[in-house]
């Protein structure tokens, strides 16, 4: 997995690409937890490159989906696509995270 | 055979998933479907790594069954652990939000949608599950070449669709849901209960609710058989509204024959019901004894009884009947409630207080015997007012208690009606303990006993004004000594007067005892 962010204005765009497992999970909860101690609150994740997510990975979505929300800050999901998309649909996740098909609608929603 | 094993850590998950991977491309599946398997296998991996040895280390092994003609994989997750199984794990809520959402249970969940069955058993000490992907079609592999069209004729491109599979018994969406995605049936059946109609494969279901202005659905849909559905969402849908102004056109125009289907197949239940209340209603009309004079050779007494149920069935009663060659019992009842299920509860609460008069016992004593039947059995909650009298035909001694009926009227000489002297007492069927004394009474010859339901005293004008007991009584006052039958004919026309026109919302019923004395020798 490799994860990449820049800033947009006040926002934080972060392209997660390859797979989000068990494994890897961890570090990306890593990332975001460094992301959120510099004060950032509009996270938009860019998952075009996304291959793959599992259970782990939605449970670090909806850890820092729950932070955020305490911050009374702002997630917007980008670019599911394939596996990524249904895993989304199939748990429901689709419904509870607000989701753009690109990072430019995304960047409109935040 | 392939297989991998493996110590119980997450290191080794990389190289479980490595290991589907390579198998999945050899058996030449698409990167899709090799990415779904491996989901599922990690899932599997992932619970046993948390949960199977909590004491010490352990190994996994993986095994890689392809049946020869390619028609069903099944791989085995085998650890030597804790016994566990898998199927045993609850459903997870996946109708939460964001604050009240769990992770718990969602693993278990993705191998129960993507996998075509899950087998379990425990031998030889290790937990063995099986995972089990029927191999479709190739077209199903890579998905139809083309569009997917439903049997209505609607097009949906391939791409937007997300494949989706349930087991029979599951629940797709229930009524009330927040409706997000549309299904197209590929293969299997389900079944919307509310509507008695069975999908199967070619159809759509969904649509309805997400161009409702509620966005809820309005039937539930449960699996009949095992399914195979290729879902699309709301928001998928919206877009390819914008691109595919025929497919919006056709979607709309399928939703409203829809929803007029549905409308028709609602009235038509509503009229089944309201065929049944009226059966209901007769059967009810039908217990209650209709034959006048009903002791004929019976000279000490007459008696006149009507009772004429409103619209729908109520719960009104009376019934009379010879307890010893001596003694008469008569008396009125009201259950609370209407339609059938006062009815059934009506035809309950005569039979007992029959049983009970016959046995011989006083007034209070048999409405106290009653309620103590009724209360244990009474989820439904229901209470049922009654009045009860048993005269001695030869003393003219009348023996009474209420159960918070409406209190009946006596007449002491021509022209003179009264409330009854007593207690109302307590309506049976609510507490335990009830309340309700005997009255004694010396009937004189020519006395009359007149009991009424509340469908009497409560009876209404275009006004909202009340007929009234106070009414009642001074109407019935007016007559001179007069039969029973003329004396109910007389009152009910009253009320109908009153009334000018208001249908009445309550049974009527009105019971009429004149004593006459003593049997001549």
């Amino acid at each position: 997995m490799k994860i990449d962010s820049r800033k947009d204005k006040n926002r934080i765009v972060v392209s997660v690409a390859g797979r989000m497992d068990a494994v890897s999970a961890p570090e990306f909860d890593r990332k975001c937890d460094e992301l959120l101690a510099e004060g950032l609150t509009a996270f938009i994740l860019d998952f075009s490159r996304l291959e793959y997510i599992s259970s782990a990975g939605l449970r670090s979505l909806l850890v820092l989906g729950k932070k955020l929300s305490v911050k009374k800050g702002k997630l917007v999901i980008a670019s599911v696509k394939d596996v990524v998309k249904e895993v989304f649909t199939i748990s429901g996740f689709g419904a509870i995270f607000a989701m753009a098909d690109s990072v430019e609608a995304a960047l409109g929603q935040v | 055979m392939p297989h991998i094993c493996l110590p119980a850590r997450l290191e080794s998950l990389d190289d479980f998933l490595r290991f589907v991977a390579e198998r999945s491309e050899e058996s030449g599946l698409t990167p899709r479907r090799s990415r779904e398997i491996q989901l599922v296998v990690e899932e599997a991996v992932v619970n046993v790594i948390r949960n199977a040895y909590p004491d010490g280390p352990g190994d996994i092994e993986l095994r890689w069954r392809l049946e020869a003609d390619g028609s069903k994989l099944s791989i085995e997750v085998e650890d030597a652990g804790v016994p566990f199984d898998l199927r045993t794990v609850p459903e997870p809520d996946l109708k939460s939000g964001l604050a009240d959402r769990k992770i718990g249970g969602l693993g278990i969940h993705f191998i129960r949608t993507l996998t075509d069955r899950v087998e379990h058993r425990r031998q030889n000490g290790k937990n063995i599950l099986t995972l089990v992907f029927d191999r479709r079609s190739p077209q199903a592999e890579t998905g139809p070449s083309g569009p997917v069209t439903t049997d209505d004729g609607l097009s949906f491109p391939f791409e937007s669709m997300t494949r989706e599979t349930f087991k029979k018994g599951d629940i797709l969406f229930k009524a009330g849901d927040v409706a997000d995605r549309m299904f197209y049936i590929a293969r299997g059946s389900l079944r919307l209960p509310e509507l008695g109609k069975v999908v199967k494969a070619g159809g759509l279901i969904g649509e309805m609710g997400i161009l409702s202005p509620f966005q809820t659905r309005t039937a539930s849909a449960v699996c009949e058989e095992d399914l195979e559905a290729f879902t699309i969402t709301k928001d998928d849908v919206i877009r390819l509204f914008r691109q595919d102004s025929a497919l919006a056109f056709q979607l709309v125009h399928l939703s409203i024959k829809r929803f007029i289907e549905n409308l028709r197949a609602e009235t038509e239940a509503k009229e089944r019901i309201q065929s049944e209340l009226r059966i209901a209603r007769d059967i009810q009309a039908a217990m209650l004894p209709r034959i006048f004079p009903p002791f004929p050779d019976r000279t000490e007494f007459d008696l006149f009884a009507l009772m004429e149920p409103a619209k729908e069935v109520g719960g009104d009663f009376y019934d009379f009947f010879l307890v010893d060659d001596k003694r008469l019992c008569v008396l009125a009842g009201d259950v609370s409630g209407k339609g059938v299920p006062a009815a059934l509860f009506m035809a309950i609460c005569k039979t007992l207080l029959k049983t009970e008069a016959m046995a011989g016992h006083p007034p209070a004593h048999i409405l106290a015997r009653v309620n103590r039947t009724l209360i244990p059995d009474n989820e439904t909650m229901m209470f049922v007012t009654v009045f009860l009298l048993i005269l001695d035909t030869e003393t003219g001694e009348m023996r009474y208690a209420n159960g918070g009926h409406p209190r009946p009227l006596v007449s002491a000489g021509p022209g003179r009606f009264d409330f009854i002297e007593g207690p109302t007492g307590t309506i049976l069927g609510a507490v335990e303990c009830v309340s309700c004394a005997t009255t004694t009474r010396a009937l004189k010859p020519g006395d009359t006993v007149f009991l009424y339901s509340d469908g009497v005293s409560e009876a209404m004008n275009a006004d909202q004004q009340l007929f009234s007991e106070e009414r009642l009584r001074a109407g019935l006052s007016c007559g001179a000594g007069e039969a029973p039958d003329s004396l109910i004919r007389r009152a009910r026309e009253a009320v109908r007067v009153f009334a000018a026109g208001t249908p009445p919302s309550d049974d009527i019923t009105m019971v009429a005892l004149k004593y006459r004395g003593p049997k001549k020798l």
